[in-house]
């Protein structure tokens, strides 16, 4: 539709986001160049979750975390594990950890590769899907899915099963694997690295819209690794503190046009959570094999053009392989599958990497055992603000493009975030609203 | 029984109500088949059936189906793909964070590497409610399901 009296408003709204977990819809308004209305909003489930977790056993919670989401249960099940462990004293070191490593490696491998090849690729190389795409693309593809599959049997080896593990706990494992167990899946790991290091350069040679915003950069930081567990949250304008501290530091607030809570600072500010944000602060911890690459392929950090977190997520899935790899070959089973546990009271605060950026979780255990209260903060409520800071700066430079292929840039900015809601592609119905 | 390579896939979410049957009848049918018939589960949606297609002739897939009037819970579907591409499609449940059944058959069309033969079969759910077992009326008919598959072994 057009607006006769007000020809320079230029509007886009959709109100239903297909193939998404809850319900999107997006808003935006332009007046002459610049951006009077912005509402990016979704629906999103994990509320939901923190009522059932209450009276709920501390033992149960990783089980029931895990189905908040299908494509990052594991993030849950550490994030909820780490928390409660924290509450209750309990030390998951040595072996116990490295496996929770591993585990989290498969994750990011499995969601990183979904995401970059079958998702977002399709974008920047202008198909309509990974399907249309797979015709010109073959060996691309093929080689994706393979890695995408050994990402899946590393969670399969360890979860017990490729989506919603069930072999995590609280203190660690219910079992841990053999040593030779582990064998297939390093050789399988070892044949997909060359892939893995191509596709990097392929993805280098794309063409990246030029948008660079100045990121408050979040996410965890550890001394002498690339963090995925623990460490201390950290921030580019130099904030770090520990993870207790992070209700001091964030908060979430309710907008009118959502339902999802946003995730901002408690200075009013939003910020960036995901793979660029943790290549920002943790590209010293990276391999020199890793560098190596990135300067070949001239990729800078920092980097502040959320269109290249296609770039990130290769760069950490190659790291999460080589590392797994490391992982499987140093591998010694541990005695026990899990550590000693003392239930007590406390409160307990826990953050780890999710493939889309920080994820927080503190639970309040009373002396039984029992859940008290929880609170969980996943990234893509962190990163919606920031997703409409990103639209507001990037929109007013797409005014000359016809209106499908604006939607179009929109979309592929919204999905620099992989954002859950929309983990599936091409998911705007458009109308445009000119009068 | 035929020299054909032949692998099964059940597709389903455990813990989803119905939506694990094709996981339960891929569970009974492992013990019901040679051994010479590769017998799967799969927990992603499609997006390993274009890697499962590898080394085969025939393609099975077992997977739950929204009940609907002429088809209620229970009621058994049988389709030929890429033939009933459509149907299979409105039919299937799908998965939100990945690719559904006939994205996955379709990439794997486009790769050149779908078997000749692809049968899909469904079975009607009652109950989808995460945290819940399959229904009464689809464990009544499981065994049912299965005898369909195995007739097309």
């Amino acid at each position: 539709m057009s607006n006769a009296s007000n020809p320079e408003t230029r509007v886009i709204e959709v109100h239903n986001l297909a193939r998404v977990e809850g319900e999107g819809s997006l808003h935006l308004k332009i007046q002459g160049n610049r951006v009077t209305d912005i509402r990016f909003g979704i629906f999103e489930p994990p509320r939901f979750f923190e009522a059932f977790l209450r009276g709920r056993s501390f033992d149960e919670v990783p089980d029931i975390t895990a189905r908040i989401c299908g494509i990052c249960p594991v993030a849950y099940q550490m994030s909820s594990c780490t928390a409660i462990e924290a509450a209750m004293n309990i030390k998951v070191e040595g072996q116990l950890r490295l496996l929770r490593r591993l585990l989290y490696c498969g994750e990011w491998i499995e969601s990183h590769v979904l995401h970059m090849f079958f998702l977002h690729l399709p974008d920047f190389l202008g198909y309509e899907s990974a399907i249309s795409m797979a015709a010109d693309h073959k060996d691309l593809v093929v080689g994706a899915l393979r890695l995408k599959k050994a990402g899946n049997e590393i969670v399969r080896l360890l979860g017990g099963r490729e989506v919603h593990p069930i072999n995590v706990r609280v203190g660690g494992f219910h079992r841990v694997p053999e040593r030779g167990e582990l064998d297939a899946l390093g050789e399988e790991l070892s044949a997909c690295r060359n892939f893995a290091v191509d596709a990097i350069r392929f993805l280098a040679s794309l063409r990246y819209p030029e948008l660079e915003i100045d990121y408050d950069c979040v996410a965890l930081r550890h001394p002498k690794e690339v963090a995925m567990l623990d460490g201390a949250i950290a921030t580019s304008r130099g904030l770090e503190i520990p993870i207790s501290q992070f209700p001091d530091h964030f908060e979430e607030i309710q907008v009118p046009h959502s339902t999802a809570l946003h995730g901002r600072l408690r200075n009013g500010g939003t910020y960036l959570v995901g793979p660029l944000a943790r290549l920002n602060l943790n590209w010293d911890l990276y391999p020199p094999a890793i560098k190596k690459l990135a300067e070949e392929i001239k990729f800078t950090v920092p980097c502040h053009n959320q269109f290249k977190s296609l770039l990130a997520r290769g760069f950490e899935t190659l790291y999460a392989l080589d590392h797994a790899l490391e992982l499987i070959s140093a591998y010694a089973p541990p005695s026990e599958p899990a550590a000693e546990i003392k239930v007590r009271q406390g409160v307990g605060h826990g953050c780890t990497e999710a493939p889309r950026g920080i994820l927080y979780h503190r639970y309040e255990i009373g002396a039984d055992g029992l859940i008290r209260s929880a609170t969980i903060v996943p990234p893509t409520a962190q990163n919606q603000p920031q997703i409409e800071a990103d639209l507001a700066a990037y929109a007013p430079r797409l005014l000359s493009l016809p209106q499908e292929e604006m939607t179009l840039r929109c979309e592929q900015l919204i999905r620099n975030y992989d954002p859950c809601i929309s983990c599936a592609t091409h998911f705007l119905k458009l109308t445009v609203d000119r009068g | 029984m035929s020299a054909q390579k032949i692998r099964v896939i059940g597709v389903g979410t455990a813990g989803a109500g119905d939506d694990a049957l094709g996981l339960e009848a891929a569970s009974i049918l492992r013990s019901r088949v040679p051994p010479t018939v590769d017998v799967t589960s799969d927990t992603t949606g499609g997006s390993n059936i274009a890697t499962l297609c590898e080394g085969i002739d025939v393609l099975i897939i077992i997977d739950a189906v929204k009940p609907t009037p002429t088809f209620p819970p229970g009621a058994m579907l049988s389709w030929a793909y890429p033939a009933m591409r459509s149907a299979i499609d409105q039919s299937l449940c799908r998965n939100t964070h990945s690719f559904s059944v006939t994205e996955g058959l379709a990439l794997a069309e486009q790769l050149g590497v779908l078997p000749k033969r692809v049968k899909v079969f469904g079975m009607a759910g009652e109950n989808f409610e995460p945290a819940s077992g399959l229904s009464a009326t689809v464990r009544m008919r499981l065994n049912d399901l299965v005898e369909l598959v195995l007739q097309h072994i």
